[in-house]
């Protein structure tokens, strides 16, 4: 939008008042951050008394306590034990799932598609007393291999209806000289396909890291031992025990070892997420 | 600047500042303002997808036609509303969520936590705490069938004639 039209002093003054609310906005949104990040390495004193000024030393003691007292070097490590396999699973079931419903006419085609289209409208909550006792009986409650299952599940709907919209959108030629070259289908979905689809596939990765990353409810319902707590779930014991023993800055530490690698994340691939949350609400 | 503020939050009611979070009457609002802190930034990015997406021609016939600076209100605003219907249903099923943030923001049960109960938290207190895990699916579905009308209700009532482009 870049056109050039006569500016006139109205116009001036209305762009001044836009510009002020975005920087506002702007500063309301990352303050926060910022605020929690100087925190991080203040000392408990500081932080009640002088809450706006910087640590008068840096405080890297308090991190030491939030990874080691406060166990987030366990959470971590259980996070991770729980996204990467979930993610990994996710992205290999909803490409098989979205090549061949993309690719392949078959009687039913259509009827799974809307089936994982059901998926999406299908809220946590209303599964949450049913999973439970899913997985008790299953003997994988209050176990990491459970909550992977129903991570997968859950990612599943969204994921799947990315990749099936993405692999129609994959030029047919490429494929079509693999088959006559003699390729199986293996050869072609896991040689071909897959690489071809590295862009949606990093997308879909990345969604669902932050989904997984974020999820709240699913743990806390299907985890019950401490031991085996994820970040958020860790995270959020780790402010409710604050109300009775205050290390304040421990906390802020803790909470920007959780906030600092989705950062990260969201800054080296802001189009990828972007794309992936757009897509479902954008036609085309 | 104490002088400034007392009889602001006098005029609703208030001796001296709010205790956000501690006060049952505003407790609601500290919340909402948090959800809105966190969301914004989603539907931006949402609005600014949509708006990307609508072609210069557009604009460029609307300065023909000698619009000036109302092109947002006549132009942008209208095309953007599948957009705008899209955010609206999002916007009333987050609504019908909010578990995490209410959980963590207040102390469930307390006396300033009850006002701030949503259906679910509510759910989960009642399977979870309380192990009433029937009557906690019977709020689940409720929950559901609300999410769904809701839904219906949104589209349905916003409905216009689509600009195709």
């Amino acid at each position: 939008m870049n056109l050039e039209y006569k500016r006139s002093l109205s116009s001036t003054i209305i762009q001044i008042v836009i510009y002020v609310f975005l920087a506002f906005w702007a500063l309301v949104v990352i303050f926060p951050m910022i605020w929690v990040l100087v925190s991080s390495f203040k000392t408990d004193q500081e932080i009640f008394f002088s809450p706006w000024t910087p640590p008068a030393k840096l405080m890297w003691d308090n991190f030491a306590r939030a990874w080691g007292k406060a166990n987030m070097g366990r959470y971590l490590f259980n996070t991770l034990t729980v996204n990467l396999p979930a993610i990994f699973f996710t992205l290999l079931f909803s490409a098989m799932a979205g090549y061949v419903l993309a690719r392949y006419s078959f009687p039913g085609n259509r009827l799974i598609f809307y089936a994982f289209l059901g998926g999406m409208l299908f809220p946590v909550m209303l599964a949450l007393v049913p999973l439970f006792f899913l997985l008790q009986s299953m003997k994988i409650i209050d176990s990491h291999f459970g909550l992977i299952l129903v991570y997968i599940a859950y990612s599943l709907p969204f994921t799947v209806f990315f990749m099936t919209g993405f692999f129609k959108t994959l030029p047919t030629e490429l494929l079509e000289a693999a088959i006559i070259d003699g390729a199986s289908h293996y050869q072609l979905f896991f040689q071909i396909v897959i690489p071809l689809a590295q862009n949606g596939l990093v997308s879909m990765g990345i969604f669902n890291f932050l989904g997984m990353w974020n999820q709240y409810i699913l743990p806390l319902v299907l985890l019950t031992s401490s031991t085996k707590y994820v970040l958020s779930q860790g995270l959020a014991f780790l402010a409710h025990q604050q109300r009775y023993q205050s290390d304040w800055s421990g906390l802020f530490a803790a909470i920007t070892i959780v906030m600092l690698p989705t950062l990260i994340v969201y800054v080296i691939f802001q189009n990828q997420i972007q794309r992936g949350l757009t897509v479902g609400a954008l036609k085309g | 600047m104490s002088v400034l503020r007392l009889p602001f939050f006098q005029l609703f009611g208030f001796e001296g500042i709010p205790v956000w979070m501690g006060d049952p009457r505003t407790v609601r609002y500290a919340i909402a303002a948090v959800v809105i802190w966190q969301a914004a930034g989603f539907y931006m990015v949402l609005f600014l997808a949509a708006m990307e997406a609508i072609p210069q021609s557009f604009y460029e016939a609307a300065i023909i036609d000698g619009a000036n600076r109302h092109q947002f209100w006549n132009v942008t605003l209208p095309l953007l509303w599948d957009t705008m219907q899209t955010a609206l249903v999002f916007a009333g099923l987050g609504a019908f969520d909010m578990f995490a943030i209410t959980r963590v923001m207040v102390i469930s049960g307390s006396s300033t936590g009850r006002p701030a109960d949503v259906l679910a938290t509510y759910l989960y207190e009642q399977a979870f705490e309380a192990s009433r895990f029937g009557y906690a699916t019977a709020i689940a579905v409720a929950l559901f069938l609300l999410m769904l009308t809701l839904s219906v209700f949104t589209m349905r009532v916003t409905r216009r004639e689509a600009v195709e482009y």
